[in-house]
């Protein structure tokens, strides 16, 4: 299964989809920070010293709510394996 | 990190396909504009200006995404999300803005400014060129996963 279809499979099975929905947002919290950070080194513009432990802090959550989303695909019967955070971000952008 | 190890990172990535893809292609489009662009102070300076609507851009696209999100878990509303697609409608004009006053930089210095025509007036096309652009440079610059 790809990820665009895992993501497809949850949004349409209620079992799923509040644990998709809080991995999503997860994601997208993640990416918003990630941006931030990547352009601004991209740019090598860096006036002030980037705060790196807000993506810290959101990645740890980012993995914590992949850990309940698995659990709640895997009693369901759903075999998968666990989307990478680049792998969610392809599929959102 | 260096402009040339981005691109050295994109190429290595490339040399292992078995095909050219349309992503290949919109990054060779992008480095190739960066490139020629290094030359020219004031070029440069859209260049860089580009860089930042395009990041805009995508943060906006993530932030409105958790707008849906909210609403699909019955704390949004209709509002917020319409309040959000706006402003990223606002950063995708503002994107396109800057790609033409970099288009007609190139022509006013003798630049080869072809490249405006290949990426066309199709604003999902040129949204889906900006996406390219920000994942390599997410991937390049803070590799998280």
């Amino acid at each position: 299964m790809t990820t665009q279809e895992l993501r497809d499979l949850c949004l349409t099975d209620s079992r799923l989809k509040p644990s998709w929905l809080n991995l999503w947002d997860a994601m997208l919290a993640v990416a918003e920070v990630r941006t931030r950070v990547a352009f601004a080194k991209h740019a090598k513009k860096l006036p002030e010293p980037i705060d790196e432990s807000e993506l810290v802090r959101l990645m740890k959550r980012f993995h914590s709510q992949r850990s309940t989303f698995i659990d709640a695909a895997r009693q369901n019967n759903i075999s998968t394996k666990p989307p990478t955070l680049d792998e969610l971000i392809e599929i959102a952008t | 990190m260096s402009e040339s190890f981005l691109r050295e990172s994109w190429q290595r990535v490339a040399e292992q396909e078995q095909e050219v893809t349309p992503e290949m292609r919109d990054l060779e489009l992008y480095f190739d504009i960066r490139e020629r662009s290094d030359g020219n102070e004031k070029i440069k300076a859209i260049m860089d200006r580009l860089d930042h609507d395009i990041a805009q851009y995508t943060e906006a696209l993530f932030r409105s995404e958790r707008e849906w999100v909210r609403r699909e878990r019955g704390s949004g509303d209709n509002s917020s999300i319409e309040a959000s697609d706006r402003n990223r409608r606002i950063l995708h004009d503002s994107l396109i803005d800057t790609l033409n006053q970099l288009s007609r930089a190139y022509r006013t210095a003798g630049l080869d400014n072809k490249w405006r025509n290949m990426l066309g007036l199709d604003r999902d096309r040129l949204a889906l060129w900006a996406m390219t652009i920000a994942r390599q440079v997410m991937r390049t610059e803070e590799p998280l996963s």
